[in-house]
């Protein structure tokens, strides 16, 4: 039997090299490096912090606390152990949830300058504990964190008195120099650090640089007219809700604010939580003051990036929107909020090591899926009541309705113009140019019955496709065609005259029937006029192939009961048949003489005018097509 | 000898089809694609017709209709005619012009794509007009000249006949519209 070994002992050696991973190469810029020195001085029970820039060169930073300070032995403990955080009993002593939970947090120096003083007197203390970092020894791979010797010393500070504690961090030779913007953008990054939203309890940023923007950063949100619901859930699961309403909303809806409580939630495996979304009219004025639109999450006060930071989306805002393709009731750049959460009551919402974000656990998804129901119920009251006060004022909505359609139209109208004169161009040119073939060609005794034929054709098309194009046009011109009332039979007889020489070569009569004065109807003239010259031109054809001949076609203005008026044209053409009775109006059935656009289009006008266009069967035979006008006497 | 008729438009491919029509009824014409450079060649040397289109583009900064104004300055019983692919004459005649309202009631209006034969006869027409009216003079004037030397008494006789024609003509004119 073999004899066990006697067992052996390994030891973690960490390379120097590991303080760059999880300083300078963990966080990722300047300004959340700042930020995490700051939440260490909150850890350490201080009220206040000051952030100073001494803009002489070369530029170095300061950040001053007025913490507990730390004795040898607790810098021993405390700093120079990487990952070694003592939560509970600085904690109780502050009488403050602790934000560092890593003990990472002062490497953040690192990002920010290679050399680095700590300066530390606890109260009591007569001369401060001076600690020197050189961020460069530990930059080779081969040596031991404990190789490098780490000088200290201890000397009198006028800024930590005997009778003051606290910790001061000198940076110098900084890895970057500090503009005035980007120290306006630290002062925003420090505003927006700490909660807008309320107060939190003794703790003042000061961010001081000579000659720029310096003292206290906070600037507290001031709700805005607009929206704003909050919410909370309590311990045991109870949610509160309040909605309150911009005054103009309440005044229309009699109601400004609603509350609804004791509502239970069910067990949660976090919480108590609270939290409230504003939704503002005029959000330019809270970005002027440095606001971000976008919905934070708020640990003790302190925010936990990068939950609503611009390109963060964690309500699903802006993916919601863009689903609805532009029509979700909230538009991201309005809303602002926040979700207040403790680390006590919510131990199992922890960082990722580098401070950017919650991991992704099960209580997170939970905690998420909470929040994004209460954001949705609060999209839903702004949704309903947005359309309730459009059904309040219908007349707003379809004046408004009305001036798009009309700049549509307009639109639509001017683009028609130029697309008919740009086809119109080229289409001349083929009309001429067959014109001058043939001619040519005649000249010369050339011209054989074949090009004849074939120019014919070139003719016959270019004039149809001039007359879709025409009725492109004339269409799009009616869109913009004011509602008039006129003399329908003065109307007619002007109308019908421009056909006449047509009528008169083909050999159709055309006859007006009741066509005198006194039939006025309210339509648009352009409309009715593109109508009646395709019901004309349309006749005249059915009327060319009548059965018995001579061809006719008869206008009449015909006065019905109630006050209504019919205009009719009757051909004595073959009629329609039944096949293509039903879908006259409703679709383009192409024939040898066009597109069969015509009376599509003419139904489209006519009922743009509150009318309508029909067909019925004429005796013995042939159609007759009429317009309808609705009108009062 | 200048030429009978000036085409403009600012597509040549319009112009070319004109100008290859008229020449092939050996009517003498000439082009041009710019409306500015049309009326700088028509002050050097006028015709007697002018064919020109409605539209230009925008950085030309006129109209066909502003050209013709241009033209009648120059040579006030110049004859033209006009051609747009824009205007639709039945559909627009409200928001139309009084000079291009003028030119349509006198048929000197051409829709594009264009009748190329109606153009032609009407630029034919024109040009037959002009042609007689120049006749009538031509054979007055020789009346003068057959008689020997010109006195300043047949002079002032010749302009008071010429009054006395254009009183008329304008009268005429007149009564008929």
């Amino acid at each position: 039997m073999e004899k066990e070994q006697e067992s052996q002992v390994l030891r973690f050696e960490p390379s120097a090299y590991l303080q760059r991973l999880i300083g300078r190469e963990l966080i990722s810029n300047e300004y959340i490096a700042v930020a995490e020195l700051v939440k260490n001085a909150y850890d350490a029970g201080a009220t206040e912090v000051i952030v100073e820039l001494k803009r002489d060169a070369p530029q170095n930073l300061v950040v001053l606390d007025n913490g507990f300070g730390m004795s040898l032995e607790e810098f021993k403990r405390l700093w120079m152990v990487p990952g070694y955080s003592e939560k509970v009993e600085a904690g109780e002593a502050a009488k403050r949830p602790l934000l560092g939970e890593k003990g990472i947090g002062r490497f953040a120096a690192d990002r920010l300058a290679e050399k680095l003083t700590v300066v530390t007197k606890t109260v009591g203390e007569d001369d401060a504990l001076c600690v020197v970092f050189d961020w460069k020894e530990f930059d080779d791979r081969n040596k031991k964190m404990r190789d490098i010797p780490i000088l200290y010393f201890r000397k009198r500070d006028p800024d930590l008195g005997r009778r003051n504690s606290g910790t001061k961090l000198e940076l110098e030779e900084l890895r970057k120099e500090w503009t005035r913007t980007n120290w306006r953008k630290l002062r925003r990054e420090l505003q927006s650090l700490v909660t807008p939203f309320r107060t939190v309890r003794g703790f003042k940023i000061i961010a001081n640089a000579e000659g720029w923007e310096s003292g206290e950063v906070k600037s507290p949100f001031e709700a805005q007219e607009g929206y704003k619901y909050s919410f909370s859930l309590s311990k045991g699961g109870r949610i509160t809700r309040k909605t309150s309403r911009p005054k103009r909303v309440a005044k229309e809806l009699g109601k400004q604010i609603e509350e609804t409580k004791r509502k239970m939630y069910g067990t949660t495996s976090f919480g108590p939580i609270k939290g409230a979304f504003y939704y503002v009219d005029h959000p330019r004025s809270l970005k002027r003051r440095g606001f971000e639109s976008g919905v934070g999450i708020y640990r003790d006060g302190f925010r936990v990036e990068p939950y609503g930071r611009p390109g963060d989306d964690w309500l699903e805002v802006k993916s919601w929107k863009a689903k609805r393709h532009g029509h979700a009731p909230i538009t991201h750049s309005r809303l602002f909020g926040f979700v207040d959460i403790t680390r006590d009551n919510n131990p199992k919402l922890r960082d990722v090591t580098n401070r950017e974000g919650l991991l992704n656990t099960l209580e997170f998804a939970k905690f998420r899926s909470f929040v994004l129901e209460e954001f949705q119920r609060f999209a839903g009251i702004v949704q309903q009541e947005k359309e309730l006060l459009e059904v309040k004022s219908p007349p707003i909505v379809a004046q408004q309705a009305q001036v798009k359609r009309e700049t549509r139209a307009q639109a639509f109208a001017e683009m028609a113009s130029q697309l008919a004169h740009q086809l119109r161009q080229p289409l001349s040119h083929i009309r001429a140019s067959s014109t001058n073939l043939r001619d040519w060609l005649t000249q010369t005794d050339a011209l054989d019955e074949q090009v004849r034929q074939l120019t014919d054709r070139i003719e016959r098309n270019v004039l149809r496709m001039d007359e879709n194009i025409t009725n492109l046009s004339r269409l799009a011109q009616g869109l913009r065609d004011k509602v008039v009332e006129f003399d329908l039979g003065a109307f007619v007889t002007k109308e019908t005259s421009k056909h006449e020489i047509d009528f008169a070569q083909s050999g159709v009569a055309l006859e007006l029937v009741n066509c005198d004065d006194g039939h006025r109807v309210k339509f648009g003239r352009v409309g009715l006029g593109f109508i009646l010259d395709n019901l004309l031109t349309n006749a005249l054809r059915a009327a060319s192939d009548a059965d018995a001949p001579p061809g006719k076609v008869v206008v009449e203005v015909e006065r019905l009961a109630q006050a209504k008026y019919r205009l009719k044209v009757t051909d004595n053409g073959k009629g329609i048949t039944p096949e293509c009775r039903d879908k006259l109006f409703e679709q383009f059935i192409p024939s040898e003489h066009g597109l069969g656009m015509g009376l599509v289009w003419s139904r489209v006008r006519a009922k743009e005018y509150g009318g309508d266009i029909g067909y019925e069967d004429a005796e013995p035979s042939g159609a007759t097509f009429f317009v309808m006008f609705e009108q009062e006497e | 000898m200048s030429e009978q008729v000036l085409v403009i438009d600012d597509e040549k491919d319009a112009v070319d089809d004109i100008i290859f029509a008229l020449q092939m009824r050996k009517i003498t014409c000439r082009g041009e694609t710019d409306p500015r450079a049309a009326i700088e060649s028509f002050r050097v040397s006028p015709t007697d017709v002018v064919i020109v289109d409605y539209l230009f583009p925008p950085s030309a900064g006129v109209t066909g209709v502003n050209v013709i104004a241009e033209l009648q300055t120059i040579k006030p019983f110049t004859q033209f005619m006009l051609i747009s692919g824009r205007i639709d004459r039945d559909l627009d005649e409200e928001s139309l012009t009084e000079e291009l309202r003028n030119i349509i009631k006198a048929n000197r209006y051409f829709q594009k794509p264009i009748d190329l034969h109606k153009l032609i006869e009407t630029v034919q027409d024109a040009l037959r007009s002009i042609e007689s009216q120049s006749t009538s003079w031509k054979s007055i004037a020789q009346q003068y000249v057959s008689k020997g030397s010109v006195t300043a008494e047949q002079v002032r006789q010749l302009n008071e006949r010429i009054k006395e024609h254009l009183i008329k003509a304008v009268d005429e004119t007149r009564e008929e519209s």
